[in-house]
């Protein structure tokens, strides 16, 4: 009779520790790709936690035509 | 009205440099009750206070201390990232509050002229001030507040002397707003050179985001031109930008030109900075005073006598840390004994019994045992650290640790690993460099730790002869355990170099590290960081560890059935429950009776053992572990002290009919126990299992295996990533294989 | 050179060597061109090497402090 409450609360108790543990690697492998690159002293993983604001650096360096190759500066030029 | 008034939370960001009394200050100010995390993605801490100021609450984020606010890694950014309101999970900061050692002025200025240049509101705490006073040194504060535009305030952090004024300058500062003076300690060419590339990137940036992006501030802008790493251009700088890495060079040449090279015009124009705002505001004595850390450090980096007494030093911690901490433990590991035993009396026999007599209780006890030793080291490092001698330790074994591809900084981490790999890695903070702190966590497990010596001493106690060698002089137990010290250090320093060589390969960070005046440790601070840290410690046994303790117990117990026990062994055993229970409380049959049923017992357990989970998994990977000399048995108890290696003894004699709860700190049980194992034979050929070479081939194994899970918690939870600690089960597993397979294999051709 | 002054010898720094990170931690740390500095001594193993200057002291390797160019007092 205590047999089978006691096997319950184990039950539990083991799922629980199991789902915590499952839990905690999880979590682990979503949120953390970018950490701990300690082989590459120059990767540009940026520690930012925010959208990164990042600016793009682009020649306009004095009178260069900004003939651009990728071409992608419609925005630019509608401003 | 100023925005930051009607905010309810300010933020408060403080900087300084090592060895400044940062730490101090920062409980001076928010008292004990401290949150630690990290930020995501680097292995720095991040540390928050909080206290009152002017009826707002004020949260304090403590930065780590750093010389130069120059970065040249993530980790470094940090700081950087934090003081420009460029992080999402710290709010904007509202003020900087910034510490200096006043006895050492010159050089702390050096960061408080970058922080300066950050354009925020901020007050400078001039701490030890006393012990400038002790070299002659006279400030002259009101002249130095003067000259360089900013509130200063005299602060004896130790002794809380100072720390109201300090919060009554940070709130003015904070009301009223004013950036400080704002005179750029550059010269005019270079400041042109950054406005131009400012007005490169803001065009680039608008074109590029139709002007939603913030533009870079000046002081990034300024670190882009001066960083020579190329850190900044990797992070800063989105993908082909080879024509602003062209502006960037271009104007790196044109200041060349100037008379201006950079990186050395940073330095040159930040201490020009210095020495202008400095100029009359240090009276120093004519003649040098010696004063009394001169003395202490001429007499402890001495040859010989700072020698002697690094070493004299190594011997007490390391003999307190075994000493004191044996009653402790003992009594620890009483109470949990006791606490077992009362447990287990009020439950009604059952799976629930045995969760928590065998899987909670002992799982977590075991690992809460080495509570005291860690405390205890936790204590003599932290005096270390706070008394200045950490400093001189890494100076004088510096040359040893670079043969390893180390620096002096990773031995006392190293050291203390010895006793416990959990203190050894956390005492790798003080290694700024992020490779050579990543090999010194990874190689420290290596150590053998106390918990290795149960282990060690049990299995040289029953297998290795007490032959006396070279005349009496050695003695062949205490060289197998000298060897088996012996494995791990030099297994470390191979471990050490290849890694250096391979996944953390990169130049060899400078070594030049101040050497910090000593001071008496503040027995405050010593105890605050020892609680913190034994907390952390004890708050991870009993979440993470004890995870681990349940699912390694619903293992070995599951599913609790045996054809064996349900055939044979159980009805003997109610056999001999009934006539013990016939006989009356003193019949002489007794004595010859109960132990029959307690054997009868250990039998049913060893049999429900066998046929859990975990037995099966044993009996699976025999044929791996059979070339190492052991049986499924021995397999068996390896998987089982997984959670603690030292469980791998009471595993054993779960397996060997000792019943649970052996005790192997016990001379009886352990003899008790080698008597078992000299007797085990294999189940097939029925010849004995033990011998010397298979005794050593466990040592071994366990020497360099990572059967801690403390130990892989403790590394994720100081590299912030689970890489790490999978990556040290990984090798450390395959090299405890290769090395236990190596003397077996060699053992037995002797 | 710095790393190669006798123990108690006092010198001015008038150059430091190179451009990369050690350089400019050696820069950072106060060894700026025109600063004066002894050495205080070595560590027992005969390096690293202890220096004051600026009113501290600082220990590098005797690696490290060959980069910095030097004039004797």
């Amino acid at each position: 009779m205590n047999f089978d409450w006691q096997n319950l609360t184990v039950l539990v108790v083991v799922l629980s520790a199991g789902g915590y543990l499952a839990r905690v690697a999880w979590q682990s492998v979503v949120r953390r790709q970018a950490a701990g690159c300690g082989s590459c002293g120059h990767c540009p993983t940026s520690s930012l936690a925010v959208e990164p604001r990042l600016v793009a650096l682009q020649p306009i360096s004095g009178g260069a035509p900004a003939v651009s190759q990728n071409g992608s500066q419609p925005e630019a030029a509608a401003k | 009205m100023h925005p930051t008034t009607l905010r309810s939370t300010l933020t408060v960001a403080l900087v300084g440099n090592p060895n400044t009394g940062k730490s101090t200050l920062f409980t001076a100010l928010a008292g004990v009750r401290q949150r630690v995390g990290n930020y995501p993605g680097v292995t720095v801490e991040k540390k928050l206070g909080s206290f009152l100021l002017d009826g707002h609450r004020c949260q304090v984020v403590d930065l780590p201390g750093t010389y130069s606010l120059a970065p040249r890694s993530p980790d470094e950014m940090v700081a950087v990232d934090v003081l420009l309101g460029r992080r999402s999970d710290v709010a904007p900061v509202d003020a900087v509050l910034s510490i200096v050692d006043a006895s050492n002025l010159e050089r702390n200025l050096y960061l408080l002229s970058q922080v300066l240049e950050l354009g925020l509101p901020t007050v400078v705490a001039l701490n030890m001030v006393d012990i400038a006073r002790s070299k002659g040194l006279k400030i002259d504060v009101a002249r130095l507040r003067r000259q360089m535009g900013v509130p200063v305030v005299e602060v004896q952090a130790n002794r809380q002397i100072g720390v109201a004024e300090l919060k009554a300058a940070l709130a003015s500062a904070v009301e009223s707003g004013s950036t400080v003076g704002g005179e750029s300690p550059f010269p005019p060419e270079f400041q042109r050179e950054v406005a131009h590339l400012q007005g490169v990137l803001a065009a680039s940036t608008e074109r590029q985001s139709n002007g939603g992006a913030s533009p870079l501030p000046r002081y990034l802008v300024e670190r882009l031109l001066l960083d020579t790493s190329g850190y900044l251009q990797n992070t800063l700088v989105a993908h082909r930008s080879d024509a602003m890495l062209g502006e960037l060079r271009a104007s790196r040449d044109r200041l060349a030109g100037a008379g201006f090279p950079v990186p050395a015009i940073e330095a040159q124009s930040r201490y020009g900075w210095v020495g202008r705002v400095l100029s009359d505001v240090i009276a120093r004595p004519p003649e040098r005073i010696i004063t009394r850390s001169d003395h202490l450090d001429r007499l402890l980096t001495h040859k010989i006598w700072g020698t002697l007494v690094f070493v004299l030093a190594m011997l007490l911690i390391f003999s307190s840390v075994f000493v004191a901490a044996a009653p402790l433990m003992k009594a620890i590991d009483a109470v949990i004994g006791r606490f077992g035993a009362v447990l287990g009396a009020s439950l009604s026999p059952g799976p629930l019994k045995s969760l928590l007599v065998d899987g909670v209780i002992g799982g977590v006890g075991s690992v809460l045992v080495f509570l005291p030793q860690i405390l205890i080291l936790f204590f003599f490092l932290a005096i270390l650290e706070d008394c200045g001698y950490m400093a001189r330790a890494a100076y004088l074994m510096d040359k040893l640790m670079v043969h390893v591809g180390l620096s002096g900084k990773s031995f006392i981490p190293l050291l203390s690993s010895f006793a416990c790999a959990i203190p050894g890695v956390m005492a790798t903070r003080v290694i700024e460099n992020r490779r050579d702190r990543l090999t010194t966590i990874l190689v420290a497990p290596l150590m053998s730790c106390s918990a290795r010596l149960p282990v060690y001493t049990v299995l040289i106690g029953a297998f290795v002869p007490a032959r006396r060698l070279a005349g009496g002089l050695l003695q062949l137990q205490g060289l197998t355990l000298f060897a088996m010290y012996l494995v791990g250090i030099v297994a470390a320093a191979v471990v050490a170099l290849v890694l250096k060589k391979t996944l953390l390969r990169g130049p060899t960070p400078p070594f030049v590290m101040e050497l910090p005046s000593y001071k008496w440790p503040s027995p405050g601070i010593v105890l605050v960081r020892m609680a913190d840290r034994g907390w952390s410690f004890v708050h991870r046994a009993g979440t993470l560890i004890l995870a681990v303790s349940v699912v390694v117990w619903a293992a070995s117990y599951y599913p609790h059935r045996s054809v064996e026990v349900d055939d044979t062994l159980a009805p003997a055993r109610d056999a001999l429950a009934a006539r013990l229970q016939g006989l009356n409380e003193n019949a002489p049959e007794r004595a010859r009776l109960e132990p029959r049923l307690a054997e009868a017992e250990n039998a049913i357990a060893a049999a429900y053992q066998r046929d859990s989970f975990l037995g099966r998994m044993g009996r699976a990977i025999e044929p791996a572990v059979r070339p190492l000399g052991w049986d499924w048995r021995i397999g068996c108890a390896a998987i089982a002290s997984f959670p603690a290696r030292e469980v791998v003894m009471g595993a054993l004699g779960v397996i060997y009919n000792l019943g649970r709860g052996l005790d192997v700190g016990e001379q009886s049980d352990q003899d008790r126990l080698a008597a078992r194992m000299h007797a085990a034979r294999w189940d097939d050929s029925g010849e004995l299992v033990y011998n010397i070479p298979v005794a050593l081939s466990i040592m071994v194994f366990f020497a360099l295996c990572a059967q801690c899970a403390s130990t892989l918690v403790v590394i994720r939870r100081e590299t912030n990533s689970w890489r790490w600690p999978a990556f040290t089960f990984a090798y450390m597993t395959i090299l405890a294989y290769l090395g236990a397979l190596a003397t077996y294999q060699i053992g037995m051709r002797l | 050179m710095l790393a190669d002054l006798p123990v108690g010898a006092r010198a001015r720094v008038s150059s430091i060597l190179g451009a990369d990170e050690l350089s400019v931690r050696l820069l950072e740390m106060g060894l700026t061109p025109g600063v004066e500095v002894a050495l205080v001594g070595t560590a027992p193993l005969g390096d690293p090497l202890e220096l004051e200057l600026r009113g501290y002291r600082l220990s590098v390797r005797r690696s490290e402090a060959a980069r910095v160019q030097i004039e004797r007092l």
